[in-house]
């Protein structure tokens, strides 16, 4: 069974004159890491939104098609109970703090008080999670008072400790440095490892291209390609609709225009590296 | 040590169970209010006193001198310059001292003096964390008490935005130091900011407590709790006493 189906699903936003999503059909394996990108406007976020049932029970508007997640319609499931199924990280990291905790230790506490869990096992999984996350230093700061990328690393922990098995996850990195942008990949990355579901939108390309196992192209709200990075990225469609490459990709094509002849596609710049010092005839493991 | 934390200071009166703590300092408000200045001096002084037994003497003093004693004075003040009346203590203009308007003054500031000395005391003693703690345990609604405390919480958080957004404008060439026309110029380019990412910053905080199953059914747990000991119960039954006392001596006193 599929983690997420979506099925046909259109989305118009309420006093919107075009729709938003147009007959999106998707389907993503249990343990699969997804990333969808596409220029902005495409409806990656609508479609994030939709995932998660954010649309049309928080973002009012004309909704046909069904998102299924681990085989539950979630039209049938309230938003707040969702929260056990499938979790939800947005690019503002000021606005993901629960608002109301004095320290981070709190702040990763907050979700798992809201569902229940016993407080024996809170403190067990928030001492795990800070470790997981690499936050343990800040457990006793205000989460306000830390920088934006620790802010998003809190955020991302907040989420990734209830547990949820589908994780969808809007453009963390777009307020994020590059060291910090590494330390947010690698968290996900470890989710990803650890079985979880990830569905992602991001406009950094070399970490689309190194994490993904499936990247979908959505351009004017239409799923316009799907498949692996190298399928993907090696696809002139993919430019044509308003997106960067990773710059191994761009480099690769550049090579291959000068009569370099590279085997596969490389999607990053270690795997370009590794390739043309393969052709050099250097050891590539050095 | 247990999954769930007593919330302790160790002072005696800071770890009152907050709605002992709210009880009393009504009850004090109420007290100053229903007599005269001998009551309101009595519950200044009261408050003063348990300020110093809960260990927070300074910022108490501090706080109260910067708002109540100062609204207090510009009470007096303002009464005793323009109530009009017989005794004249001087002329200056327009404005004309009167014994009057200074015994009105003093009689209205004493209320206001009695009434929000306690409500500083309550702003002392209480933590916000045990106070919601306690409104939970009394059946209050989990999305009333997150409203309480994130509206607390949100006073810095709009501080610092409105500093990030002022220095926007000034780095767009807004002036915003200077005389105090100046300041009333760029006023409006930084509220517009302010209060346009507030209302954004709201349904994205809506987002994260849905996320993070702030409406999903069923019991809630929490790493934390408080003690409601025997002394406060006595404590809140003698400040029922205490309020049912002066209310009925106040009604006797009114109709004699």
């Amino acid at each position: 069974m599929a983690a997420v189906e979506v099925s046909r699903l259109s989305f118009t936003y309420a006093a919107a004159d075009a729709p938003a999503l147009k007959g999106v059909d998707l389907s993503i394996a249990d343990g699969e890491f997804c990333s969808i990108i596409g220029a902005n406007g495409a409806g990656k976020t609508t479609l994030c939104s939709a995932i998660r049932g954010f649309v049309p029970q928080f973002h009012k508007g004309e909704l046909t098609g069904t998102v299924t997640i681990g085989g539950k319609d979630i039209a049938q499931t309230s938003i707040g109970d969702l929260a056990r199924e499938i979790g939800f990280v947005f690019q503002n990291p000021f606005t993901q703090m629960s608002g109301i905790a004095r320290t981070v230790f709190d702040e990763l506490a907050f979700g798992l008080g809201n569902l229940g869990v016993p407080p024996a096992e809170i403190r067990e999984r928030v001492e795990e999670m800070l470790e997981t996350a690499r936050i343990a230093e800040f457990r006793d700061r205000d989460p306000f008072a830390l920088s934006g990328g620790q802010q998003q690393r809190v955020a991302l922990a907040s989420m990734l400790i209830m547990g949820q098995d589908t994780l969808v996850i809007d453009e963390p990195t777009s307020q994020l440095d590059p060291a910090s942008t590494d330390e947010v990949f690698a968290l996900i990355g470890a989710m990803k490892d650890a079985g979880r579901t990830i569905v992602l939108v991001e406009h950094k390309m070399e970490h689309v291209a190194t994490y993904s196992d499936t990247v979908v192209l959505l351009h004017e709200g239409r799923v316009v390609l799907t498949g692996p990075p190298s399928e993907v990225f090696g696809d002139a469609r993919t430019t044509e609709h308003g997106t960067r490459l990773p710059p191994a990709v761009l480099l690769a094509r550049a090579l291959r225009e000068r009569g370099v002849d590279l085997p596969e596609l490389p999607l990053s710049v270690a795997e370009l590296t590794r390739a043309v010092r393969e052709l050099l005839g250097e050891d590539a493991s050095a | 040590m247990s999954a769930t934390e007593t919330i302790r200071s160790g002072n005696r009166v800071r770890d009152l169970n907050p709605a002992t703590q709210v009880l009393g300092c009504l009850v004090l408000a109420v007290v100053a209010l229903l007599f005269g200045l001998v009551s309101m001096a009595a519950v200044v002084v009261v408050c003063f006193v348990l300020a110093a037994a809960a260990g927070r003497f300074v910022a108490f003093v501090s706080t109260w001198a910067k708002t109540v004693l100062v609204l207090s004075l510009v009470i007096v003040a303002l009464q005793t310059m323009f109530i009009p009346g017989e005794e004249v203590w001087w002329e200056w203009g327009p404005l004309s001292a009167t014994g009057e308007g200074f015994r009105r003054g003093t009689l209205f500031a004493s209320r206001i003096m009695g009434a929000a000395t306690p409500l500083v005391l309550l702003v002392q003693l209480v933590d916000l964390r045990r106070l919601v703690l306690e409104m939970e345990r009394r059946g209050i609604s989990p999305k009333v008490t997150y409203v309480f405390v994130a509206t607390v919480n949100i006073i810095p958080q709009m501080r610092d935005r409105m500093g990030v957004i002022m220095d926007a404008q000034r780095a767009r060439g807004v002036e915003t130091d200077a005389n105090w026309w100046v300041r009333i110029k760029a006023f409006f380019p930084t509220i517009g900011p302010l209060i346009i990412s507030s209302i954004v910053g709201v349904e994205e905080k809506a987002i994260t407590l849905e996320a993070r199953g702030f409406t999903a059914t069923g019991p809630r747990t929490s790493l934390y709790s408080i003690q409601d000991t025997g002394v406060d119960r006595v404590l809140r039954v003698g400040a029922w006493v205490l309020l049912a006392v002066v209310v009925v001596g106040r009604v006797v006193l009114w109709l004699r």
